[in-house]
This record gives C-alpha cells, sequence and structure tokens, in this order.
C-alpha cells in the first residue's frame, strides 16, 4: 500500500493534559453512574486522590483517532481491539503510540499495533485493522 | 476475524482470556450466560456526535460517526443501560468495575441522524482470581448495531468488563 511500509512508526496521539471536565460530558453521554468519573467525594472516600478516572471508552477513542488517521478517515477502520492495563487520571499526559505491524497491498490493509502511556506508564494496549486510500 | 466476508459478529466470541488471569472458576453468576438485552433503536443526534468528538479529542469528519461513538449507540438502545447491567450482576455503580477488552468490527461508516437497531447479550461469565486484584468476574456481552431492522450489523462491539468480587 502506497506510502506505508511494514515497522514504519505511526504519528504519536497525545492529550496533555487529560481534561476531567470532558469526563462528566462522557458520563453523561454514556449514562454512566460511576461516580470515580467525576465526584471527587467519592474517590476520596474509594481511597484514591482527587483526580477522576478517565473513561474506558474514551481511552480507547484516542488509540482509534491515531488509526483512524493512519487510514485516512473513519470509514477505513474495519476492525479494533484494546485491552485496558491501567487507569487514565485527569492531568496526565496520555500518549498513544504505534507501528504498522503488516501491509497487505492485495487487500488494500493495513495491521496497526497500538499503545498508550500516561505519564509513561502503559495503559493500553491494541491493534487495528484500517483500508487504506 | 474476517473483515470483509459474511456478517460481521458471525464467528462468535473469542475464547481467550482478556485479563491474563489464570484458572477461571464457575461464577456464581454463570447462569447468566445468554442473558438477553431488551434490544431497541436510537437515533443518533448532531449533538450526540459532536460532544463525542470533543469528549475523545477527535478531529470531525462530516458524514461520519467517530468509530468509538458505537459503544454509546449500543448502550442507548439495547434498553440495557450501564447501571441496568450493573443490576443484572447485583454491583453497585461505585464498586470499581473495570473494562478489561473491547473488541469492535466495522463494515461500514456510522452515519449521523442514522436510526440504529441494536441487539445483544452477554455471551460469558468466569470467575477469576489476580494476584493483585482478588476475586473478580470476568462478564462478556454483545452489541449488535444494525442500520435497518433485519440488514446485517453494521457495528458489532464485544466488551469484557472485570466485576470485583471481594471476600469470595
Amino acid at each position: 500500500v502506497k506510502g506505508l511500509r511494514e515497522g514504519q512508526e505511526l504519528e504519536p496521539f497525545v492529550v496533555d493534559p487529560v481534561d476531567p471536565a470532558r469526563m462528566k460530558t462522557m458520563a453523561l453521554l454514556l449514562d454512566d453512574p460511576n461516580p470515580l468519573h467525576w465526584d471527587a467525594e467519592a474517590l476520596r472516600r474509594g481511597g484514591f486522590d482527587e483526580r477522576p478516572f478517565n473513561q474506558g471508552p474514551t481511552n480507547m477513542s484516542y488509540l482509534m483517532e491515531m488509526a483512524i488517521r493512519v487510514g485516512g478517515g473513519r470509514t477505513a477502520l474495519r476492525r479494533f481491539s484494546v485491552r485496558f492495563l491501567g487507569n487514565v487520571l485527569a492531568g496526565q499526559r496520555l500518549e498513544c503510540t504505534g507501528t504498522v505491524k503488516s501491509v497487505d497491498a492485495e487487500a488494500g490493509t493495513a495491521e496497526l499495533e497500538l499503545m498508550a502511556s500516561a505519564d509513561g506508564e502503559p495503559v493500553l494496549t491494541g491493534t487495528a485493522t484500517v483500508t487504506l486510500p | 476475524v474476517r473483515i470483509n466476508a459474511g456478517r460481521l459478529g458471525d464467528d462468535g466470541a473469542p475464547s481467550r482470556d482478556p485479563t491474563g488471569a489464570q484458572g477461571a472458576e464457575v461464577s456464581d453468576y454463570s447462569h447468566l450466560v445468554g442473558h438477553r438485552f431488551p434490544g431497541g433503536s436510537h437515533t443518533l443526534q448532531p449533538h450526540e456526535a459532536w460532544l463525542w468528538d470533543d469528549s475523545v479529542e477527535a478531529e470531525p469528519e462530516a458524514g461520519a460517526v467517530h468509530p468509538g461513538a458505537s459503544y454509546m449507540i449500543g448502550f442507548r438502545a439495547a434498553g440495557t443501560s450501564i447501571q441496568d447491567l450493573m443490576d443484572v450482576f447485583e454491583t453497585p455503580s461505585d464498586a470499581g468495575v473495570m473494562m478489561a477488552e473491547v473488541e469492535f468490527e466495522f463494515a461500514g461508516a456510522l452515519v449521523p441522524g442514522t436510526t440504529f437497531e441494536v441487539e445483544g447479550e452477554v455471551f460469558s461469565v468466569e470467575r477469576k482470581r489476580g494476584r493483585r486484584t482478588g476475586a473478580f468476574d470476568l462478564v462478556g456481552f454483545v452489541h449488535r448495531l444494525r442500520a435497518e431492522a433485519g440488514a446485517d450489523p453494521v457495528a458489532v462491539n464485544r466488551t469484557w468488563i472485570a466485576i470485583p468480587r471481594p471476600g469470595e
């Protein structure tokens, strides 16, 4: 596939800092009642500091966004999987990175290996299949 | 997993364990395997698509909803909210439920304004034990999104969540 080669590093996708206000919006979009995403008092009661936890669907969407940009658009994403390794907290620096695992020129697809870290600690790993123009 | 052959989701649920914990046991909630969500529909509104993009810091794209929003559509339309699912598994909202793994398959674009028909069910429940986490139930469920009733799914979302079972 033109422009991509096996082993190529992807353009990183960075969120810095992770914004707690967006977690409140996401809680409403998902109808997610978990107070650890928005309630400092609940976090204290749970033995955490006051930094809310980013929602899993938000974290995975960061990785998706990086894959989408490789494919050149949202319809390019055909398959995506993500494993959650740790929490992402408000105020942290989230960085998504990835490489091209393989390119199938005949099928016009590429397999991507993805990961994300929060303040340097791994928090997500994933894979994606994208079609390319 | 096929991406361009057959219907999405025909290959069933993967059997591997996304958490890496060893030694599945029978859960007190194993009888919930096969529990079907009521199902229903949701029309994706433009403001929802906009707010999803903003919340995940994505670049908007005309005519295509962010694929991550498939997750929101699934819960909104399936007739079982996140809290409803927690209630089925007798779990309070602040129990520390964690997402373990999610898989998506897409057959095409999620178009704004579409009324998505969604069905889904719980496909696996396993009791696991982790060194740090202690006992938990690993629950797998699926949402299938159709752009019109009876059509092949445009998206299939499979999710595994870890529900802590302290003291068990």
